[in-house]
Order: structure tokens, then sequence, then C-alpha cells
């Protein structure tokens, strides 16, 4: 049962066996997997829910409302980055590109290695994917959808570069090709979780309560016992309700940045390791100005990608958004951004991706808000730079008048090989690169020993009754899209709590 | 407010000026009324954090550029240049500054359905729900996938 903002503004107090925060990839798939083992199961979303009359191409107006900060979160440090985040039913899942690829081995066997945590390379994990890529209809991108876009992203990375590329597996059932994953899929093909798992947690008992914001875990000793928190009605985001939702379990899932927030504001921080951390995905795109008219809203909003063998840790995307969101840092202003207009009909983007060795911290501001840094190393800028001078130089090769990286140190228009070695001339240090960090990750580490907050069955450490189900608990960056194994490690954190089968067949 | 306003105008002037290239403007395109609706969705924290930088370029341009007037009271031109050396400069705070201007009007102006009309983007299936009307060519997609098999 779903509990909308008329329901719950005036608040509300219920108990349950087990409460969730968090409606996106990890609290959904711990929702239903409790819910389905009989317990009473409470979930709390701090936004609202996506309607289809919500998904609109009026990209600011859905940012501010479905998004944390209204679309406009920075994550500060070495280069001050834009972060969206989802605040809405379903969270990431609804407004991400769907993209679900398993860790690479490689990151696998490190996570164990590193943490002790037998299953990040053991059957349990590879069972979790199987049944959350069954459940999520996950597929490769068929050929029909991918657009010219991502045909030419195919043909720079593959064709030219060589490196070894695909039609991305996506979390979508008969795509349409419409590239409106950011705003929501209007033609709810998208299998996120709002349409996927919180039905079938509804369906055994669940209820749903949106615009409910957790502010606080509750304890008693050394047990958690809930959640509190305000009640936030749109727009503006007025604080008009309290409630509180009392339970045995309490399931954080609120994502890399909100649940350390709620467990620092909660005086739950055991030896000081909770937010210590923080991982994010570096890099950057080029935007590459073909002689051809690509017509780059057409297609799977990234549809096609590479993992590649010259840069390890370095992903390929073929890439779309909403052009209010995308060109927030295209060109110069003024005549000289509105006489290229023309040229947007023209654009493949192809964004480079990387693992990098980054650190960081988030803190619980005084008004609660989550404050986030992140120090990038300069030696994580080469493999960047190379990257996209890789992709620049192949665009061009496929005939592009010029290729632009919105990055301030390097030409702006490069048209030959000349122009793109500015993007390794050395004059790029990591304050200036251009990104958007979206996948973070890594802020309550899970490990065997005690040097990260959680464990191996996704307790806090210190507390008893409280678990972690969400990208924060990951102890270094996936090197891919987290969402596949946000999902997985929630499926199996969740089926030990609840006494599931780890080995349930797809 | 009105101080914002002023800031909000004469940078929304200065990233999409008038022109004679037959494309839509800031006033076409109702940027300024535009983005007051916009903060108005925003939370608290960040339509407080977006009127503090319409009103720091709007009052800062005293210091920030030379000429000592406020920035809506330069002409366009020297507005625009002015955007366009704080987003290339070497000290950080100035690149943000400009960038954070040059993204606000950006996403207002790219998210006005002339705009978007006038890059010439459609949709490849109906939307009906959505209030942002653009042209159907439902075909579009076959059109790549046969180039394609060629």
């Amino acid at each position: 049962m779903r509990h909308g903002l008329d329901d719950v503004r005036a608040g509300f107090d219920v108990s349950a066996d087990a409460v969730v925060v968090g409606s996106g990839a990890g609290g959904a798939v711990a929702a239903a997997n409790l819910a389905r083992a009989g317990m009473r199961v409470v979930v709390l979303e701090a936004g609202p829910e996506v309607r289809p009359e919500d998904m609109v191409r009026d990209a600011p107006r859905f940012l501010a409302r479905h998004f944390w900060d209204g679309g406009l979160r920075i994550i500060y440090g070495t280069a001050p980055s834009p972060s969206l985040q989802a605040r809405c039913l379903g969270g990431g899942t609804v407004v991400n590109s769907a993209i679900m690829l398993p860790l690479p081995a490689w990151v696998r066997a490190e996570w164990r290695d590193e943490t002790g945590v037998k299953h990040f390379d053991g059957p349990e994990l590879d069972q979790a994917y199987a049944r959350v890529f069954a459940r999520c209809r996950v597929a490769p991108t068929p050929e029909h959808v991918l657009g010219r876009r991502n045909q030419l992203a195919r043909e720079a990375i593959s064709g030219v570069l060589g490196e070894p590329g695909g039609p991305l597996p996506r979390a979508v059932h008969d795509c349409e090709g419409s590239s409106d994953c950011l705003t929501g899929c209007g033609g709810s093909r998208k299998q996120s979780v709002d349409r996927v798992y919180l039905p079938e947690a509804e369906e055994h008992g669940a209820e749903i309560f949106t615009h409910a914001e957790a502010t606080r875990v509750l304890t008693e000793g050394r047990r958690a016992v809930g959640v509190e928190g305000d009640v936030i009605a749109l727009p503006g985001w007025r604080k008009v309700g309290r409630f509180r939702v009392r339970a045995k379990h309490v399931i954080l899932a609120a994502g890399t940045m909100q649940t350390p927030v709620l467990l620092q504001r909660s005086g739950i921080n055991p030896r000081g390791l909770v937010g210590a951390t923080l991982f994010c995905h570096i890099g950057g795109a080029v935007v590459g100005i073909m002689d051809e008219v690509v017509d780059p809203w057409v297609g799977a909003t990234q549809g096609w990608g590479a993992i590649s063998k010259r840069v390890h840790g370095l992903k390929y995307e073929g890439l779309w958004a909403s052009p209010s969101v995308l060109m927030v840092r295209w060109g110069d202003v003024g005549r000289r951004f509105v006489e290229r207009l023309d040229e947007v009909r023209r654009a493949a983007v192809i964004a480079a991706v990387y693992r990098g060795k980054v650190s960081g911290s988030v803190r619980a501001t005084r008004s609660g808000a989550p404050s986030m840094r992140l120090f990038i190393p300069e030696e994580n800028v080469d493999p960047v730079m190379r990257g996209l001078k890789a992709a620049a130089d192949a665009l061009l090769q496929l005939g592009a008048r010029y290729v632009h990286s919105g990055i301030a140190t390097v030409v702006d228009e490069m048209k030959n090989e000349r122009d793109t070695a500015s993007l390794v001339s050395g004059r790029v240090t990591a304050k200036h690169l251009t990104m958007t960090l979206n996948h973070t990750f890594g802020s309550c580490r899970m490990t065997a020993t005690e040097s990260g907050p959680v464990d191996a069955d996704g307790r806090l450490r210190g507390l008893e009754g409280l678990y972690l189900c969400d990208a924060s608990v990951f102890p270094s960056p996936s090197a891919v899209n987290p969402q596949a194994t946000i999902m997985a490690l929630s499926d199996i954190t969740s089926r030990k709590l609840a006494g599931l089968r780890l080995d349930e067949p797809v | 407010m009105g101080i914002a306003r002023d800031g909000i105008s004469a940078a929304s002037e200065a990233t999409f000026p008038k022109t004679d290239l037959a494309a839509p403007d800031f006033e076409s395109t109702q940027m300024v009324e535009r983005t007051l609706e916009y903060l108005d969705e925003l939370p608290p924290a960040q339509r407080r954090l977006l009127i503090v930088l319409f009103v720091f370029v709007e009052l800062g341009a005293v210091f920030l550029i030379f000429g000592f007037r406020r920035f809506s009271r330069l002409h366009v031109r020297r507005r625009t240049r002015a955007i366009s050396e704080w987003r290339r400069s070497r000290f950080l705070a100035l690149r943000v500054l400009g960038d954070s201007v040059k993204a606000t009007t950006t996403m207002m102006y790219m998210s006005h359905p002339a705009v978007l009309e006038h890059i010439g983007e459609y949709r490849v299936c109906d939307r009906p729900l959505d209030r942002v009307r653009l042209r159907v060519l439902p075909d579009a997609l076959a059109r790549d996938a046969s180039s394609e098999a060629e």
C-alpha cells in the first residue's frame, strides 16, 4: 500500500517488523525480500512518487522535484563537481540509464582480498546477480534502438580504437529508444524498482510512505528500534509534519551520502568510520560535431559501451541527456553559443568513466545536510585525459568537424591531432576536470575485519538490528555502473536477515 | 529579490542575447520569469544559493569588472565577455562563478520548447502527458537501423 503526501501530511506513527529507509535499488530489493519472508515492512521515501505526467522534457523542473538539493548537489574538494542523486520513489533506478553490469572479475577479487568478505567473489553474488537480472529483465540494448549516436560511439571506440565493446545490458524491456531515461521512462519500459520490486513488496503487505525524510535512527541501549523524521511537502520542500516508525530491524538504504549522515545525526559512528571514506568514478566527455546529421535525441540514452583494454579501469559509453542538462558546459556564452545551436543535431557524445584512486568523506553539516569532499590525486588525470584524447581522435577520424571537451585549458574546438594533444599536454590538472560525479560509493565500507563500520552480513558494528543496503557498503569503486551490485548485495544482506535461501534459483 | 531579479535578467541577456540568427532569445523564452518559477521549486538552501549567486553577480561586478558599475548597467557585450572570461580564469572561484551563471541560464534556455524546436529536437514516440510538446517522428529509429544495414 502506498501513502502519498495527502495521507501523511499530518504526520504518522506506526510500528513494523522492519523499516527500510530509502526506496531505491537497495531498499526496494530488501523490502521485497523481507516482506516475502512474512515480515511487516514499512518503506520510507524522502521524495515523491514519479507519475507519468511528471516525466517531462522540462528537465530543470524535473530535477528540482525529484533530486536531492533540486539537482544542484555539489561534491567539493579538488574540483567542485555536481552530483545528481535521485530523491523519488524508486530512487536512481527511475532516472538512470538502467545499465546493469556485474562487477568485473578483477574488482571482485580485489574486494575479497582487501576486505576478507568472501561473498564478494563467491557463488552467492553470482546467484544474486542472476536473480536480479532475471527479475529486471536485463538484456543487451537491441540494435534497432541504438540510434546513430550509439552507432557512432561503437564506430569510434571499437571500430577506430579497437576497444572491445558491445550493446550495454540494461533493465529495459522493449525499449522505445526515446532518450528519456534521465527524466523517467514515460513509456514504462524501464524496469525500475518502483515497477518491479516495490509492487512485489506491497503484494506481501509492505506499506510505502513517500515524502518521509528520516532524520534520526532511534536506539535503546545497543539496539536500533526505529526511525523518526519529517514529512516534506512539494513544491519548496517545506516540513509539514513529523513521523516515527518503531521496528525490530532498521535497514538503511538511503544512498552513499544520506546513509552516513543519518547515522552521524543519530550519534551512531563506530570508531569514527561512518562517512570517513568516499569514492567516486571520475572522468569526462567529448562531443564530436559530425558532418552528418546524428539527431542525438534518437536512440537508447546509453546503449553502447566498452571497457578499455588500453587504460585499466576506464570505461567508454555513448551518452545523451536532455540538452538543458547536457549543454550547461558546452561551448562559450552569448552569440558564440547561440550560433552553434544548429550543430546540436550533429553531436555525438562519448563519455569516459574512470575508476581511479580517489579519497573523500561525507559529514553531516549543522543543518543535517551532507557535505562531501573528494580529493583526486594528480596521477588520476593522465588515464582520463588519454581516454578522452583517444575518443576525440577517433571522432575526428570518423569525420567530426571538431571535438569539444568543456575543459578550460584545452583547445576549445579541436580539429586535428595537434589540437587534441592539448588534452594530454600536462596543462590539465585534477582541478580542471569537468565531470558529474553520479557514481558514489563507500562511505560505510563492508569489511570482515574491524577496518570498516559494516560487517560481512551488512550489520553496522556495535549496534544490534541495524543493516545497510546501498552503495555506501562498497569497499572501493566498482569500475562499472553500480546499480546491479547494489541490488545484488542488498539481496544477499536482506536474505540473510529474512532467513531466505541464498541459493534460491531464478 | 529585486537585485537578484536584475542579476538574473542581466545574466540571461548576456548569455542568450537578441541576435540576427533566428534563434529564440532570453526575452522570447521568458527566462527571467521561468528562472523565478524554477527558484520556487527548489529546496530552500539551493534557492538561497542561487539568489545569492545572482545578487553577487549583480553587485560584485563593481569589483570584478573594470567599469565600476552594477552588472545590469554594463553593455550586454561587456557582460557576455565577463562571463566568458570568468569561465576561463585561472582562479577556481571565478571559474565556478562563471560556470554557475552559464549552467543556470543554459538550463532555463535549453528547456524552452521553442529552443528545442530550433535545434531540431523531436521525439520517436508520443508522450501525451508531457507539457513540452515536440514533433513525433516514429520512423527515425528505423532510418538509423536501415542505414546501418546498408
